[in-house]
């Protein structure tokens, strides 16, 4: 009897730990998100006060691109060629962490640090400083690449009339750099956790360095790979920031600034949300592909 | 044979230097903008829009620092964003903390469709929640205020709660159980058994926390749409929205610089923390 109620006791107070959380949870995401699929099946524009009856046609106009800034099909391209600085920090973050993991390196830690310090200072200064150094007109960046006679007439980094390439480039890059310096400290942290023994036995075995890279170095960084790849991708695939701030252009609006565009600036709520609950449900396969397949390709102990 | 462990020898020199090259040069070009906004925040605003630029300012001038001064409302900034820091920092990782305890240690019913329910809340992107969660703040008359970003936190966060979870697994059960034989209550278990075994998990969340509140951007830009309330990232910006001549610039790197200064003096005076907070994060999560 007596530990019957201990049970029960414990039971009610671990719900308490976790009300919290769920309280929270149903208020800031179940809630609005219901909203959210309301509002793209009635086309709800909030100043003009007009709902319409229920209906997928504001998913079906989406694709079709009949109201448009710059088109969804476009936004959803632009965010994904952006997101290919991902695959990029993680080949030369990987790189890069086994040349500073090496015995004979010496100044590892203050190369960390270094190559760390974008993703802690201030994202709006660092925003900023790119901007003018990318100038069309005054940057360094063009002013540098005319002096050593690579290009004659200035490139425009952060608008189209260049092409589309450069301001896709520029966001790709501002990515890249700064996002090695997450990569590298995460590599690093688990090529130290690798047990020597295993490079010692492939030494017997009369394995080169970079045989022993590729089959022991290689495969058990995975986990880390498959939890940076998680990350970076949900991530990436709500990129905003560089768009508004940097390079605002029809080859850079990626999907959460067109559903911020058609949202907050525009009120077509309707457009908005459709795209918001298409980008919760790639999030959500893409998510889920990923733990599933993990299991073919990532290292477990 | 001799031969072949010369080559050996000099092509791991040369491999050796080539590997010191490469590295320097990212380190180069990691500090290269923040070398620049420097430079730029000391030129004049003739200098800064001469054709072609500098590299150096000819004599280090002060004035965009002056005017930076004058127009950024830097102590309004940071003691905004120091409002937001304590509660971000002080409250999601120990209500994260206690629901990981409940989900780790503690009988909790349904536990496996509550981790799931959790699981599901991080893949919902927070653009589509943006609207209603606007709408919901404005109907409370809260939008212009520091209060949308600063109640959720009172909730924890379903992220965080994961990380503290997969830590507790990892404590020995007996502990709690010898503890309970002593009389300790749940709540004394928490904070005298469990906190102390997972300091480091809750350092790297508090840090992430730290980080990630000075840099918000985002959110802050949609509610913070007064002066009196704009963190400092906003009052950078605004700064720079008020400069609309590219001889203003300076100003607008002298802002930069001066925001960006405490922020740098913390991650140099912690790096230590920061480094080792991210890596366990990579690990164990």
């Amino acid at each position: 009897m007596m530990k019957h109620s201990l049970k029960t006791k414990e039971r009610w107070i671990a719900f308490g730990f976790v009300t919290p959380l769920f309280v929270g949870f149903f208020i800031f995401t179940v809630i609005p998100f219901a909203v959210a699929i309301l509002y793209s099946l009635v086309d709800y524009m909030p100043l003009a006060g007009t709902v319409s009856p229920i209906s997928l046609q504001v998913f079906v106009s989406l694709f079709r691109g009949e109201y448009v800034m710059v088109g969804f099909g476009k936004a959803i391209v632009n965010t994904l060629i952006i997101m290919l600085s991902i695959p990029l920090n993680l080949i030369i973050g990987l790189l890069f962490s086994a040349l500073i993991t090496q015995k004979w390196f010496k100044g590892g830690a203050v190369l960390r640090v270094i190559l760390y310090l974008p993703a802690v200072t201030g994202a709006v200064a660092i925003t900023l400083v790119w901007k003018l150094m990318f100038n069309e007109t005054q940057g360094i960046v063009n002013v540098a690449l005319k002096g050593l006679g690579l290009i004659d007439e200035n490139i425009n980094w952060l608008g189209i009339t260049s092409g589309e390439f450069f301001p896709r480039f520029v966001l790709i890059l501002k990515n890249v750099w700064g996002g090695i310096g997450g990569v590298v400290i995460l590599y690093v942290a688990g090529i130290l956790n690798i047990s020597e023994s295993y490079y010692e036995a492939a030494e017997i075995d009369g394995a080169s360095k970079i045989r022993q890279f590729f089959a022991i170095t290689v495969p058990m960084l995975t986990p880390i790979t498959f939890y940076h790849l998680i990350v970076s991708i949900i991530g990436g695939l709500q990129a905003f920031m560089d768009t508004q701030l940097l390079a605002n252009t029809g080859a850079t609006q990626t999907i959460v600034y067109f559903i911020y565009d058609h949202g907050i600036n525009n009120y077509r709520y309707g457009y908005a949300s459709a795209a918001s609950v298409l980008l919760a449900i790639a999030v959500m396969i893409i998510t889920v592909v990923q733990f599933k397949l993990s299991d073919k390709w990532v290292f477990s102990e | 044979m001799r031969d072949k462990t010369k080559i050996n020898h000099a092509f791991s020199a040369v491999g050796k230097t080539a590997s010191y090259i490469v590295l320097l040069l990212a380190a180069l070009t990691t500090v290269f903008p923040y070398v620049w906004m420097v430079l730029a925040s000391f030129k004049t605003g003739i200098e800064i829009s001469t054709y072609p630029e500098q590299i150096f300012p000819k004599t280090p001038s002060f004035t965009a620092y002056q005017r930076a001064f004058a127009e950024l409302h830097l102590s309004t900034g940071i003691r905004n964003t120091l409002i937001l820091e304590l509660f971000s920092v002080l409250i999601p990782p120990f209500i994260s903390a206690l629901g990981a305890f409940a989900f780790a240690k503690l009988a909790l019913p349904c536990r496996r469709v509550l981790l799931l329910t959790l699981l599901s809340s991080m893949m919902i992107p927070y653009a589509a929640l943006m609207l209603p969660q606007y709408q919901i703040w404005q109907s409370l008359n809260m939008v212009g205020t520091l209060w949308p970003l600063i109640i959720p936190n009172f909730f924890g966060g379903a992220l965080m709660t994961f990380f503290f979870i997969q830590y507790m697994q990892g404590v020995p059960t007996e502990l709690f159980e010898a503890a309970k034989i002593d009389g300790a209550g749940y709540l004394r278990q928490f904070s005298v058994i469990m906190i102390p075994m997972v300091k480091a998990a809750l350092t790297a969340q508090i840090v992430f926390a730290f980080v990630g509140t000075w840099n918000d951007y985002f959110i802050p830009s949609i509610y913070l749409n007064k002066a009196e309330v704009k963190t400092l990232q906003l009052q950078l910006l605004s700064l720079q929205q008020q400069q609309n001549n590219l001889m203003d610039m300076n100003v607008v790197m002298a802002g930069s610089v001066l925001s960006s200064i405490p922020m740098l003096a913390v991650f140099i005076g912690c790096q230590k923390f920061f480094v080792e907070s991210l890596a366990i994060s990579g690990i164990k999560g």
